[in-house]
């Protein structure tokens, strides 16, 4: 607990349970009553960029690298939202105690929305609060106050963007995750690779010296799915994010292609060749017991993704003489096709909320990513760069779009709004990188 | 053919999380031996491991597609008489047929693509009299690039079945 009920940023304020406290790594403690939406702010990622400030956190000397890790990771963290305009003052630090803000002089200085925020090292141990004002108005929006060790502070930056998205738009941000991608940056082959959302503990997950394709997260986010090589044919493993302890899921006579977990973790999609090289979508469970064909047709069907309910899967199949969006119905097992623009689109993605599917499709020689609508059936093409963009991932929240792009002259990771607002890379690195996935919010 | 090899050696550390409470790899938490089970030493696989893919030859010749095509061409049925001839001389020979398919399109369906060329490839040797026991297939989708240009040459001469001989 750490005196926390002492500390005036407590007082007045719903204490926590002790017994929840004791099961989180990184404690956050004491959020302030959730305020309103920003009064008058109407904007989305991209379109208004409203202007916040970050004050100095205040601060011993000896947390001064965990608070400039905080705080550069925060204004990437708000810098990719597309709903923030950074603002740089030469105003004062102040305000990180709750108190004695200078509204006037970073109303001054240009900012409606400001952060502040102070920090305190001991031992191993960091402690750092954060606060979101309102300048206009002079009040005090949200606060999180957060105890973790001191490699952790880029992570309580990503819970603060979260935090502040939420309070800014009434949804929780996409920050406090994980992304997992193929890359070469460490040999021949594609390994399979996670980081956290701001690029940090950046590690490989693989080292088979073998083909691996399609990392896939759990539900949960404690594990991966991956299509790999690495026992002769193409078979479905998974690999704990932790433990790095690999499993073979299932592996048949001919290819296993790209499983991906129900929503509840029970089941998993995945397409199997059978004879004629002829590939279809099954259901099989976590012990690769197979359990339910869901396609019977001489198409190639490949690419499954789970509606968020589980009751429907998208999938891409050639039945039609050219890959196209496909939907089944799991319990009356009825299939649709949703996308009829474009000779060449696959990789479907059910969207978190489960209105929109994203894809790649071809245009001319290349790939770009799509979003349908699946109520209105409209298509809306999110990216038109010069290169091939491809492989979409929804981030949870439902707002942003993780894909990989060759617009640099290689393959490499970019984000951006769904509809195509405020396209930013997320990371560079030797080697290429492809097939991102983006994680579910972490748990503690 | 069967070649044992050890792949991976899962270390058990002291790392892992006690947090979740469910460790779903227990079974695995050891060293691992694992059955490459039918994967030809001629493959190519081997071949891009040892960075001379393209550069061996084999006694048998590649056979290529139509973009997005499983079909085999007059060109292709051709080259495939000419390896069953091959094969008939050599009655002892088991190959693994590969399918390979160019740089564009996702990974997925192109490994869909790949095993519907392997299994065209197959069926077409075995009706010129190949007995289907001495073939097996396998999908390379577009993992092993023959030619990494982005040029309709280089496409094409990724789309291929390719013949790795099992000795």
């Amino acid at each position: 607990m750490k005196g926390s009920e002492k500390s005036p940023l407590h007082a007045g304020l719903r204490r926590e349970s002790r017994a929840w406290l004791l099961v989180l790594p990184m404690l956050v403690i004491a959020p302030w009553p959730a305020a309103a939406q920003v009064r008058g702010l109407i904007s989305g990622p991209g379109q208004t960029a409203y202007p916040i400030a970050l004050a100095a956190l205040e601060g011993t000397p000896s947390g001064a690298a965990e608070a400039r890790k905080f705080a550069s990771t925060l204004a990437r963290d708000l810098e990719l939202s597309g709903f923030f305009r950074l603002v740089f003052a030469n105003a004062p630090a102040g305000g990180g105690d709750g108190t004695d803000v200078d509204f006037a002089r970073w109303r001054d200085a240009g900012t409606r929305l400001l952060v502040t925020g102070r920090f305190r090292v001991q031992g191993n141990e960091l402690l750092l609060e954060a606060r979101l004002f309102d300048v206009a108005e002079e009040r005090q929006l949200g606060g999180k106050r957060y105890q973790g060790v001191s490699a952790e502070a880029a992570r309580m930056a990503n819970r603060f963007a979260d935090e502040i998205l939420e309070l800014v738009t009434g949804e929780r941000g996409p920050f406090d995750t994980r992304i997992a991608f193929l890359s070469t940056r460490g040999g021949r082959f594609k390994d399979v690779y996670v980081m956290s959302f701001d690029g940090g503990d950046l590690r490989a997950l693989t080292s088979a010296d073998t083909i691996n394709l399609s990392p896939s997260w759990s539900p949960r986010g404690e594990s991966l799915l991956f299509t790999s090589f690495r026992e002769g044919r193409p078979g479905l493993f998974e690999i704990g994010i932790d433990s790095r302890a690999i499993r073979r899921v299932l592996r048949g006579r001919g290819s296993v292609v790209g499983g991906r977990y129900a929503p509840d973790g029970d089941a998993i999609a995945v397409s199997l060749e059978g004879t004629q090289g002829n590939t279809e979508i099954e259901i099989i469970d976590r012990s690769g017991e197979r359990l339910r064909m869901l396609t019977r047709d001489p198409g190639i069907d490949v690419s499954p993704s789970w509606s968020p309910d589980g009751n429907q899967i998208a999938f891409c199949s050639s039945r039609g003489g050219s890959p196209q969006i496909y939907v089944v119905d799991l319990s009356s097992g009825r299939e649709r096709r949703i996308t009829y623009e474009g000779s060449y689109n696959t990789s479907p993605a059910w969207s978190p909320k489960g209105e929109r599917i994203a894809y790649t499709g071809r245009v001319g020689r290349r790939f770009q990513v799509f979003v349908i609508d699946l109520a209105a059936g409209s298509v809306h093409q999110v990216t038109s760069s010069t290169g091939d963009n491809a492989d979409p991932s929804w981030a949870p929240d439902g707002r942003y779009l993780l894909f990989s792009s060759t617009r640099s002259g290689r393959s490499e990771l970019y984000m951006s709004d769904w509809r195509g607002l405020h396209q930013e890379r997320l990371i560079t690195g030797p080697g290429g990188d492809s097939s991102p996935t983006w994680s579910s919010w972490l748990e503690n | 053919m069967v070649a044992s090899v050890l792949v991976a050696l899962v270390m058990l550390g002291g790392c892992s999380s006690t947090k979740d409470g469910e460790d779903i790899y227990e079974d695995d938490a050891s060293m691992r031996e694992t059955d490459m089970g039918g994967q030809a030493h001629g493959s190519s696989l081997d071949q891009f491991r040892r960075g001379t893919l393209g550069s061996e030859r084999g006694p048998l010749d590649d056979v290529h597609f139509d973009y997005d095509s499983a079909e085999l061409s007059p060109e292709a049925r051709q080259a495939l008489e000419s390896n069953s001839e091959w094969l008939r001389a050599n009655p002892s020979a088991r190959i693994e047929i590969e399918g390979h398919c160019d740089s564009r399109g996702t990974a997925e369906y192109n490994l869909g693509l790949g095993a519907r060329r392997a299994a065209a490839v197959r069926d077409y040797l075995a009706s010129l009299g190949i007995p289907a026991d001495r073939m097996t297939t396998i999908s390379y989708g577009k993992e092993l690039q023959l030619c990494q240009d982005e040029t309709p040459a280089c496409w094409a001469d990724n789309r291929r079945a390719h013949f790795a001989v099992l000795s």
